[in-house]
C-alpha cells in the first residue's frame, strides 16, 4: 500500500478525533479544550470551570472514542463478510445479530434493570442470536453460505417478532418510546465505563479479522476453490462469524441499531485500496471510524434534541449507495 | 516396482444409492498425463474432485506420493494435489498477479499472508507462460482464456505434485485450447502427474500417458491410448460411430492420430 | 383484519337492531374536544374509557362502576387497583397503544367510548361509529384541558358524576390560584430552571407545549429544556448545557433513575445534583405528572419542590390525604402515602 495513503488512515480520524472535541451543545472556548486535554499529558493550572472538564472529558472524549470504534467495527464486519459471502449487499446484520440483540435491549428496558445491565443482554442475545443462526444453517459436514443467509434471515424474523411482542407490552408513556428510541440507534449512554465494557470485545475481534485478511482473500474466490488451496473453509468461516459477531453484538449494545455503515463503508473502502483485503480491512476501520465519528458530530450539535444515528447514517447512506450502484453499473469496478 | 505418484485403490463413489464408479484401480507416473474421458454426467468432474480430496470416496482410498489422500490436512493436501476447476466465477478484481500469488496459499500457514519471494515467484510464473503483460490487469475483466491461462499459472506456483484438470480447453477460442494443451505438455514435462477430463477423445493421443474412458454402463476402460482408443471402444462410451485414423509422419516422431466421427 | 371486523359488525347490528332504535329515543348532546357535537343516550350506564388516565379519573367521580371496558395500561397502575379492584375483571379492548379489540368491546356493549384527543380521530373510530356507539373526545395538553376533560368526563356519566366533576374542578382552580399568587410575581431571575426527565433507558426531556411545562411555569419555575413537546431525546452535553437547577424524574424506574444520575460522574458538575436537587415525581392512581386526576396535587407538590421558602406553610401531605379520602373514599395510611410520593408500589 502506499506510503502516503497509510499515512492518510491513521491521521485523518486521529484529526477528526481531536476536532470533534472542539464540537457540541456546551460553549467551551477552543482555548480551554485545548488546555484541559493538554493537562492530561503536563501539569498547567486549573483555571476553566469543573464543569468544562466534565465536559470534555467525561462526556465528549468517551462518546467520540466510541463511535470512531463502533464505525471502525461496523466496516470492518462489514467488509469481512463482503467477502465471505462473496456479495456486495451483504451487512453485518445478515446473521440477524442486530434483530437478536434489539430484542435483548427491549426486554432490559422491559423489566428496568438499568444501563449496565441493558448493554449486557443486549450483547449476550446479539451472540445468541448468531449462534442459532450458525447452529440452523449447519448441515452434514459444513456451513454453505447460502444456508447461513437463509438461516439469518429466518432467525431475524423471529427475534424481529419478539420484539414487537416487547413493543406491545411496553407501556407507551416510558418504556416504549425508550425501545423506540434506542432501536433508532444513539450513542447517548457513552461514558468511560462503557468504553471499557464495549472496547475490548471490538478490539479482540477487530484483531482476529485482521489477522485472517489473506486467507479472507482466498476465500473470497470461492469455497470450493478456497479449499483447493489449502483453506480450512469452515474453520475460517467460523473465525470470522466468531469475530464479526463479538464486534457487531458489542456495537449495537452500546449504540442501538446502526444501519448502511457496514454496508457502504466497504465499497468506499473497496474503491480506494482495492478488492486486497490485507489493504481492504484496514482502509475499512479508517473510513468507518471518520464517517461515524463526524455522524455522531452532526446527531449531538445540530439540534437540542439529539438525533438519533440510525436516521443520519440512513439518510446519507442509501442515496451514497444508490449513486455508488449507479456508478458501477452493478459492477465491481 | 517404484510408486506411482498417484495410486488409486479399489475407488468406489455413490451419491446415496446411485453408484458413480467402483472398483477403480488406477496408477499415474510423474510425467504422465492421464486423459478421463467420457460422456457428460458420466462421473468425470465426481473422479477428479475424489482425486483432490473435495469427496470423500465411498470405499477404497488414494494415494498421493505415498501418502494416503484422506489423512493429510487442507494445506498438506493443497501443496501435493492442484486443481482447475471447469466452473469459474469470479466475484472482485484481484490483479492477475494476486491470483496467481493465491497458489502460494498451502506453505503459508493459518494466519500467513504472501511474501516478497512468494509474489516473486507468481511474477516468475506469469513470465514462462508468456502472460507478463497480464499481472496488474484485473482478473475480472480478462477473457475466459486468460483467466484460465493465469489459473495454469496458479497451480504452478503451487508446486504440487499431481495436478487436476477439468476440462481444462472448455470455453476457449481455438488458439487458447492449443496454448492450453501447449502448457500442459510443459507442466508434464516437469515432472508433474497430470488427470485431465476431456471432451474431446483427441486429446489422449497428445501427451505421453494414458487414457480412461467412463463408459454409459459404468465400466471403466484404462489404457494407452492408442490400444483402448477405437471405434468400439469409442462407440461404447459416447453411443456414435467413430473413426479413428492414423496420419504417419516422417520418424522419428509419431504416427498423428486422431478420431472424428462419420 | 378491517374487513373481518366489519362483518362482526354488520352481524351485530342486526342481531341488536330492535335494542339500538329503543336506545335511540331520548338523548342529550355533547360537544367534545374536537369540536363534533356527540350525541349520548340520557342515561349512561356503560362506560368505555379508552385513555389510560382518565380512568383513574372515573373512578375519582364516582363512575368507576359504570366502566365496561378499559385499558391494559390503567389495569396495570398498582394504586388503581388497590383502590378499585374491580378493574380487574374489566375487560382490556384497548391496549398500550391504544388500538381497539373491536369484539372486546362489542362484547361489553358501551353506550359510550371515552378517549384522549390529540388531533386526529382514532384509527377504529370508522368501525364504532359503524355501529352507533358514540365517541367523546377530551384534551390533554394542557392544566386547563385537564379541567375541561374532567369536565366532559363528568357531564358524560351523569348528573350525579357532574357534581363531583364541578366540586373537583372548583378544588383544582382553588389550588391554582393558591399557587399563582405566590408565583406570578416572580421574574425569570426568580425562576428555577427545571428539568423533567425519564430516563427509562433513553435520556430524555419534557418540553414546551405540554402538561408538564404548565405546571413547571405556574410552580414558578422555568422549562429548563427548550425542545418542543413530550419525550424528546437529548444528549447529556445538551443537558449540561441547560445546567438545570432542578430536575424531576418522572415515570417509572423513577427510584433507580433518580439513583443512577445522582451516582454518575458525568451529571456531578450539574447545578441540581451539586445541590441534590433531584427529585422523583409522586405516581398514585395515575402518574401525576401526566395528565392525570391528580394534577390538581402535583402543582402544589411541584410548587412546594421548587419553592419551598414560598410555600412554608403547604402541607403536601395532608393534602393528599384529604384529596384521596373525599374523591377515592380512600383513608391513607404513612405508609402509602410514603409510597405514592416516592412512586413506588404500594
Amino acid at each position: 500500500m502506499r506510503r502516503w495513503a497509510l499515512i492518510a488512515m491513521i491521521l485523518v480520524p486521529l484529526a477528526v478525533l481531536y476536532v470533534s472535541l472542539f464540537v457540541g451543545r456546551f460553549t467551551v472556548p477552543a482555548a480551554d479544550v485545548a488546555r484541559i486535554l493538554a493537562s492530561r499529558l503536563w501539569p498547567i493550572a486549573r483555571d476553566w470551570p469543573a464543569s468544562a472538564e466534565t465536559i470534555v472529558l467525561q462526556i465528549r472524549l468517551p462518546r467520540a472514542i466510541l463511535a470512531m470504534f463502533v464505525g471502525a467495527g461496523l466496516s470492518v464486519s462489514g467488509a469481512a463478510f463482503q467477502g465471505m459471502f462473496r456479495n456486495p449487499l451483504v451487512s453485518p446484520d445478515i446473521l440477524g445479530v442486530s434483530a437478536a440483540s434489539g430484542f435483548g435491549a427491549a426486554l432490559a428496558l422491559l423489566l428496568s434493570r438499568g444501563a449496565f445491565a441493558l448493554e449486557l443482554v443486549a450483547f449476550l442475545f446479539g451472540i445468541l442470536g448468531v449462534g442459532l443462526t450458525y447452529l440452523l444453517a449447519r448441515t452434514y459436514r459444513s456451513t454453505p453460505v447460502l444456508m447461513l443467509v437463509l438461516s439469518g434471515v429466518i432467525v431475524a424474523a423471529f427475534f424481529s417478532a419478539l420484539l414487537s411482542g416487547a413493543k406491545y407490552l411496553a407501556d407507551p408513556d416510558s418504556k416504549l418510546p425508550a425501545i423506540t428510541y434506542w432501536l433508532l440507534g444513539s450513542l447517548n449512554g457513552s461514558s468511560m465505563q462503557t468504553l471499557k465494557l464495549v472496547l475490548p470485545p471490538i478490539i479482540l475481534g477487530g484483531a482476529g479479522l485482521m489477522l485472517v485478511r489473506w486467507p479472507l482473500n482466498i476465500l473470497s474466490m470461492g469455497d470450493e476453490e478456497a479449499r483447493s488451496l489449502g483453506v480450512s473453509t469452515d474453520r475460517l468461516k467460523g473465525i470470522i462469524i466468531v469475530c464479526t459477531t463479538l464486534i457487531t453484538a458489542a456495537a449495537v449494545s452500546v449504540c442501538g441499531i446502526v444501519g448502511w455503515v457496514g454496508l457502504v463503508i466497504p465499497h468506499l473502502a473497496r474503491m480506494w485500496v482495492g478488492p486486497d483485503h490485507r489493504a481492504l480491512l484496514p482502509a475499512a476501520c479508517s473510513i468507518g471510524a471518520t464517517y461515524l465519528l463526524l455522524i455522531d458530530d452532526v446527531a449531538r450539535t445540530a439540534s437540542a434534541s439529539e438525533i438519533p444515528l440510525g436516521i443520519l447514517t440512513a439518510i446519507v447512506g442509501a442515496p451514497f449507495f444508490a449513486y455508488l450502484l449507479r456508478k458501477t453499473q452493478g459492477g465491481w469496478q | 516396482m517404484s510408486q506411482s505418484l498417484v495410486e488409486v485403490r479399489s475407488a468406489g463413489f455413490r451419491y446415496a444409492t446411485r453408484v458413480i464408479f467402483e472398483a477403480l484401480d488406477l496408477d499415474v507416473n510423474a510425467g504422465e498425463v492421464l486423459t478421463v474421458l467420457g460422456p457428460n454426467g458420466c462421473g468425470k468432474s465426481t473422479l477428479l474432485r475424489c482425486l483432490a480430496g473435495e469427496l470423500k470416496l465411498s470405499e477404497g482410498s488414494i494415494r498421493i506420493d505415498g501418502e494416503e489422500l484422506e489423512r493429510l490436512d487442507a494445506p498438506a493436501r493443497a501443496r501435493k494435489v492442484a486443481i482447475l476447476f471447469q466452473e469459474h466465477q469470479p466475484t472482485f478484481p484481484f490483479s492477475a498477479l494476486d491470483v496467481v500469488t493465491m497458489g502460494r496459499t498451502p506453505y503459508l500457514g493459518t494466519f500467513g499472508a504472501p511474501s516478497a519471494h512468494d509474489r516473486q515467484l507468481a511474477e516468475q510464473a506469469l513470465e514462462q507462460f508468456g502472460l507478463l503483460h497480464l499481472k496488474d490487469r484485473a482478473y475480472t475483466a480478462l477473457s475466459g482464456g486468460e483467466r484460465q491461462l493465469v489459473l495454469l499459472c496458479r497451480t504452478l506456483v503451487q508446486e504440487p505434485d499431481v495436478i487436476l484438470l477439468d476440462e481444462p480447453t472448455a470455453h476457449l477460442d481455438f488458439k487458447n485450447q492449443v496454448r492450453c494443451l501447449e502448457l500442459i505438455g510443459m507442466l508434464a514435462g516437469r515432472g508433474v502427474a497430470l488427470v485431465s477430463t476431456s471432451h474431446d477423445p483427441n486429446h489422449a493421443f497428445l501427451f505421453a500417458g494414458r487414457a480412461l474412458l467412463m463408459q454409459a454402463d459404468r465400466s471403466v476402460l484404462i489404457g494407452v491410448p492408442s490400444d483402448i482408443i477405437n471405434s468400439a471402444s469409442l462407440a461404447a462410451t459416447y453411443g456414435l460411430e467413430v473413426g479413428v485414423f492414423s496420419i504417419p509422419r516422417a520418424p522419428p516422431r509419431q504416427n498423428l492420430t486422431f478420431c472424428s466421427p462419420w | 383484519m378491517r374487513n373481518e371486523s366489519l362483518w362482526v359488525v354488520a352481524a351485530w347490528l342486526l342481531a341488536t337492531s330492535p335494542m339500538q332504535t329503543s336506545r335511540a329515543q331520548v338523548t342529550r348532546e355533547v360537544t367534545d374536544a374536537a369540536g363534533r357535537v356527540v350525541t349520548l343516550p340520557s342515561t349512561v350506564n356503560r362506560v368505555a374509557d379508552a385513555w389510560h388516565a382518565n380512568n383513574a379519573l372515573v373512578l375519582m367521580l364516582g363512575g368507576a362502576d359504570k366502566l365496561v371496558a378499559t385499558t391494559v395500561q390503567a389495569q396495570r397502575q398498582p394504586w388503581l387497583r388497590k383502590l378499585y379492584p374491580r378493574i380487574d375483571q374489566v375487560p382490556a379492548a384497548f391496549n398500550a397503544a391504544g388500538d381497539l379489540n373491536v369484539e372486546t368491546l362489542l362484547g361489553a356493549r358501551p353506550d359510550v367510548i371515552l378517549m384522549a384527543y390529540d388531533g386526529a380521530l382514532p384509527r377504529w373510530s370508522a368501525a364504532v361509529e359503524a355501529y352507533h356507539v358514540p365517541i367523546v373526545l377530551m384534551p390533554n395538553t394542557s392544566l386547563e384541558g385537564l379541567k375541561t376533560t374532567a369536565r366532559i368526563t363528568g357531564t358524560v356519566l351523569g348528573p350525579r358524576e357532574a357534581e363531583v366533576a364541578e366540586d373537583y374542578i372548583r378544588y383544582f382552580d382553588a389550588n391554582i390560584r393558591r399557587v399563582r399568587r405566590e408565583t406570578e410575581r416572580l421574574s425569570a431571575g426568580q425562576r428555577p430552571k427545571v428539568l423533567h426527565t425519564s430516563s427509562a433507558g433513553i435520556l430524555t426531556a419534557d418540553g414546551l407545549d405540554t402538561v408538564i411545562d404548565d405546571w413547571i411555569r405556574l410552580a414558578g419555575g422555568r422549562n429548563a429544556a427548550d425542545v418542543t413537546g413530550n419525550g424528546r431525546p437529548v444528549t447529556l452535553e445538551q443537558v449540561a448545557a441547560w445546567d438545570p437547577d432542578v430536575i424531576i424524574v418522572g415515570t417509572a424506574p423513577n427510584q433507580l433513575s433518580r439513583k443512577a444520575i445522582l451516582e454518575d460522574p458525568r451529571w456531578r458538575e450539574i447545578k441540581a445534583v451539586k445541590n441534590g436537587n433531584v427529585l422523583v415525581n409522586p405516581s398514585g392512581a395515575y402518574l401525576w405528572d401526566r395528565h392525570s386526576a391528580e394534577a390538581a396535587l402535583q402543582v402544589l407538590w411541584a410548587a412546594k419542590m421548587i419553592h419551598p421558602e414560598l410555600f412554608s406553610d403547604l402541607d403536601i401531605k395532608r393534602e393528599t390525604i384529604n384529596f384521596y379520602a373525599k374523591y377515592f373514599h380512600h383513608a391513607l395510611t404513612d405508609d402509602e402515602y410514603s409510597s405514592i410520593v416516592n412512586a413506588t408500589a404500594p
